[in-house]
C-alpha cells in the first residue's frame, strides 16, 4: 500500500486528496460514511494522527462533516464544491505550468490554442 | 497535552568526547516519534539517560514527570529495546516472555502468543543458539506485548529481512491505533518508517539538530535545478541544506519558510522543482558536516 | 515489590545456575567419594574435602551472578535496589537450601557410621562437634559469606570495569603482601594459631559475619551507581 502515499510531500494532503477523489468518481456520495482515521492508518500505514489531519482538512473545508460518536461524512454540496477547488488546482498546476513551458520553447498562445485542439481531436 | 519526556540542557560526555551535547526536547504523551541520526550521533546514549540506565553528565531529565534514576512507578512505564539487549545464558525464549510477563504491568500474554507465531519463533531454544534475526524478533515482541506507555525502539531490526520489518510496522501500528502510547523508534532505515511518525527530531553529533512535526517537515524541504546563476538568484536569504553542481546547472535543496510560495517563486524563474523525501532531507541534514566520530557508549 | 518478585523469577528461570549445576557438583563429588570408600573399604577413617566444591561453587555463583543478570534485569527496567534484593534474596535463599542439604546429609552420615564404609563427606569432628543449631549456623554463615563475597567482587566488576579489576586486585595483592610481611615482623603467627585453636568453628563463624554485612553494603553502594 505504501506506494499509494508518494515521498515529498505532506501526507495529511494525500489522504485529503484520495478522500476527494473518491467523491469526485462518485464512490463516496454525499451523506456517505468516510472510513475512520484508523482505517486510514491502517489501510495506508500511516500514523492515525496524520490521517486525522487529513480528513479535518475537508472538515474545515465543509466537505465533510462530523457525526457525533458517529463518523465523518460527506456534505451536501460536497461534490461540486471538490470540482470547483480541483479546477482552481488544475489552472494553477497545468495550465500556468504549460504556459510557461510554451513560453520557453516559443510556442505562441495561438500555437498553443491549436495544439490543444489538436489534443483534443486525438482522444 | 501531558509530557512524556522533558529534557532540559542535557549533557554526557566521556573524558573529552560529548556523547550528547545541551540537548532540550519535550515528547508529549501518545505520539510516535522518530529519533533519526547516523549512527554514533548520540541516538543510543540519549535513550539510556531517559530510561536511567546511564547517568546524565549535567542538565535535568524528567520522563512522566520525576526523575526515572531509580523510581518503580516511573520505570514501570518504559519498555526500552535496545540492539545491544544481553540475556543470561540459559536463557529460552519461553524464560524471557515469562519474566516480562512478571515485570511489565500492562503484558498481553495472547498478544505476545499472536506475535510469537507472527514472527515464527521457536519458544524452548536457547537465547544464545538464536540467529541475529530472531534475536532482533524476541526484542519487538517484548516490545509491543509490554504495552509500556513508553516504549522505546533502538534500531530493534538488526538481521530482520525486509518482509519481517513490514510485519514489525504493521503489527506496531494496530496495536498502536487501540492502545495507544508513546513511542520513539530510534532507526537509520528512514524511509520504511517515515510515514508513522508523528514527530522527528534528529540528531548529530550528540546534538540535536531538528525537532519538528513530521507533517510540516514533509513539505518544507524541496530541491530546484536549473542554470547555476538563476540557482543562485533564488537561493539569496533562504536555507540552504545541500547543493549540488552539474555542469553549468545547479541543483539545491531548501527549506521553505512558507510552504507554496517559495516553490511559486521558483517556478516563475524557471527552475524546476521536485520532492525531496525526509530520507534525503536527513541524509543532507546529517552529512558533509560530521566530523570525527568518537566512541560511543555501548 | 513487585519488581523484587520479578528478579527472584527473573533468577529462578536459570535453574541450571542456581540448582542443576550445584547439585551435579555437590553428588557427583559425593557419588566418586562413596564409590573410592567402597573399593578401599577397611579399617581406617576416609575423609574428603570433596564438600568444599559446593562452597567455592557458591563463591563462584556469587561472583557470575551480576555479570550475567544485572544488564538484563536493567534492559528491562528493574530498578536498582530491586536487583540488589532480589539477587540477595537468591542468595540468602540457596545458602539456606545447600545448608540445610549438608545438614541433613551430616546427621545421616553420623547415623549411618560414614554410609557403612566410615566415609567423611559431610561429617567432620571440630567442624561439626557443637550443637546442631550450631552446625548448621556455622555453614548458613559460611555459604553467606562466600555468595556475598563473590557478589561484591562482580559488583566491583560491573561498577568500574576491567581497568577497576585490574587496580582493585593490584591493591589487595599489596595490603595483602603488607599485612603478612607485618605479621611475620611482629611475630604473630603463633598467637594467631592458638586463637583460631582455642575457638570452636562456630566462634570463628561469627566472626564472618560483620564481613559479610560489608560485602553487602558494598555492592549496594556500587550497584546504585553501576551503568549499563
Amino acid at each position: 500500500m505504501k506506494n499509494l502515499i508518494d515521498d515529498g510531500r505532506p501526507i495529511f494532503v494525500q489522504i485529503a486528496e484520495r478522500i476527494e477523489d473518491d467523491i469526485i468518481e462518485g464512490g463516496l456520495p454525499e451523506e456517505a460514511q468516510v472510513p475512520s482515521t484508523n482505517q486510514f492508518a491502517a489501510f495506508y500505514k500511516i500514523n492515525p494522527a496524520t490521517a486525522a489531519k487529513g480528513v479535518n482538512l475537508l472538515v474545515d473545508e465543509g466537505i465533510l462533516y462530523k457525526k457525533r460518536g458517529i463518523g465523518m461524512f460527506v456534505a451536501e454540496g460536497a461534490r461540486v464544491k471538490v470540482i470547483e477547488k480541483r479546477k482552481e488546482l488544475f489552472f494553477e498546476q497545468y495550465v500556468i505550468t504549460m504556459i510557461r513551458e510554451a513560453e520557453k520553447l516559443g510556442i505562441t498562445t495561438n500555437q498553443l490554442t491549436d495544439m490543444i485542439q489538436r489534443g483534443d481531436n486525438k482522444r | 497535552m501531558k509530557n512524556v519526556i522533558e529534557v532540559t540542557q542535557l549533557n554526557k560526555s566521556y573524558g573529552k568526547f560529548n556523547a550528547i551535547h545541551d540537548t532540550s526536547f519535550t515528547m508529549q504523551a501518545n505520539k510516535i516519534y522518530g529519533l533519526l541520526g547516523r549512527n554514533g550521533a548520540g541516538k543510543t546514549t540519549l535513550m539510556k539517560m531517559i530510561t536511567a540506565q546511564i547517568f546524565p553528565t549535567s542538565g535535568d531529565l524528567k520522563v512522566f514527570g520525576d526523575n526515572p534514576y531509580e523510581n518503580a512507578n516511573i520505570l514501570s512505564k518504559i519498555c526500552f529495546i535496545k540492539e545491544s539487549q544481553k540475556y543470561p545464558d540459559h536463557y529460552s525464549i519461553l524464560d524471557v516472555l515469562e519474566v516480562s510477563k512478571s515485570i511489565f504491568p500492562n503484558w498481553d500474554v495472547n498478544f505476545s502468543r499472536l506475535l510469537i507465531e507472527d514472527f515464527k519463533l521457536p519458544l524452548k531454544r536457547k537465547i544464545k543458539k538464536l540467529s541475529r534475526g530472531m534475536l532482533s524478533a524476541v526484542g519487538i515482541v517484548i516490545g509491543l506485548a509490554s504495552r509500556a506507555p513508553l516504549t522505546i525502539f533502538d534500531e530493534p531490526y538488526l538481521g530482520l529481512d525486509a518482509v519481517s520489518r513490514g510485519l514489525f510496522y504493521d503489527r506496531l501500528m494496530e496495536d498502536y491505533v487501540e492502545h495507544p502510547r508513546t513511542v520513539i523508534l530510534s532507526t537509520h532505515l528512514i524511509d520504511e518508517v517515515s510515514n508513522l511518525l508523528e514527530h522527528i527530531l534528529v540528531i548529530d553529533n550528540g546534538k540535536l539538530i531538528l525537532d519538528q512535526d513530521a507533517e510540516e517537515l514533509r513539505g518544507k524541504a524541496f530541491t530546484v535545478t536549473g542554470q547555476t546563476s538563476k540557482v543562485e538568484a533564488f537561493l539569496i536569504g533562504k536555507e540552504t541544506v545541500y547543493r549540488e553542481p552539474f555542469g553549468g546547472l545547479l541543483s539545491a535543496t531548501v527549506m521553505c519558510s512558507q510552504h507554496g510560495t517559495d516553490q511559486k517563486q521558483a517556478a516563475a524563474s524557471g527552475l524546476e522543482i521536485s520532492p525531496v523525501s525526509l530520507q534525503q532531507l536527513i541524509v543532507h541534514l546529517t552529512s558533509g558536516k560530521s566530523e570525527q566520530k568518537g566512541a560511543i557508549a555501548e | 515489590m513487585n519488581n523484587i518478585t520479578g528478579v527472584l523469577k527473573l533468577h529462578y528461570r536459570d535453574k541450571w545456575s542456581w540448582i542443576y549445576i550445584p547439585a551435579i557438583i555437590l553428588f557427583s563429588s559425593f557419588a566418586v567419594n562413596l564409590i573410592v570408600s567402597f573399593l578401599f573399604m577397611n579399617q581406617e577413617d576416609m575423609y574428603t574435602g570433596g564438600i568444599t566444591s559446593i562452597v567455592i561453587y557458591v563463591f563462584v555463583a556469587g561472583i557470575m551472578v551480576v555479570g550475567k543478570t544485572f544488564s538484563f534485569a536493567i534492559g528491562m527496567s528493574i530498578r536498582r535496589i530491586d536487583y540488589y534484593i532480589g539477587t540477595a534474596i537468591i542468595g540468602i535463599i540457596s545458602s539456606a537450601l545447600f545448608t540445610s542439604l549438608i545438614f541433613l546429609f551430616a546427621q545421616l552420615e553420623k547415623v549411618t557410621d560414614g554410609w557403612g564404609t566410615k566415609l567423611h563427606f559431610f561429617h567432620f569432628s571440630y567442624i561439626n562437634d557443637g550443637a546442631l543449631i550450631e552446625q548448621f549456623t556455622l555453614y548458613l554463615i559460611l555459604f553467606l559469606n562466600m555468595f556475598f563475597l563473590g557478589f561484591i567482587i562482580s559488583s566491583f566488576a560491573r561498577r568500574f570495569g576491567y581497568k577497576g579489576m585490574f587496580i582493585g586486585a593490584l591493591v589487595t595483592l599489596l595490603l595483602g603482601s603488607l599485612a603478612i610481611f607485618l605479621l611475620h615482623h611482629f611475630e604473630v603467627w603463633g598467637s594467631i594459631f592458638s586463637w583460631f585453636a582455642n575457638h570452636t568453628a562456630v566462634q570463628i563463624a561469627y566472626w564472618l559475619v560483620p564481613l559479610t554485612l560489608l560485602y553487602l553494603l558494598g555492592s549496594y553502594r556500587m550497584l546504585r551507581r553501576a551503568v549499563v
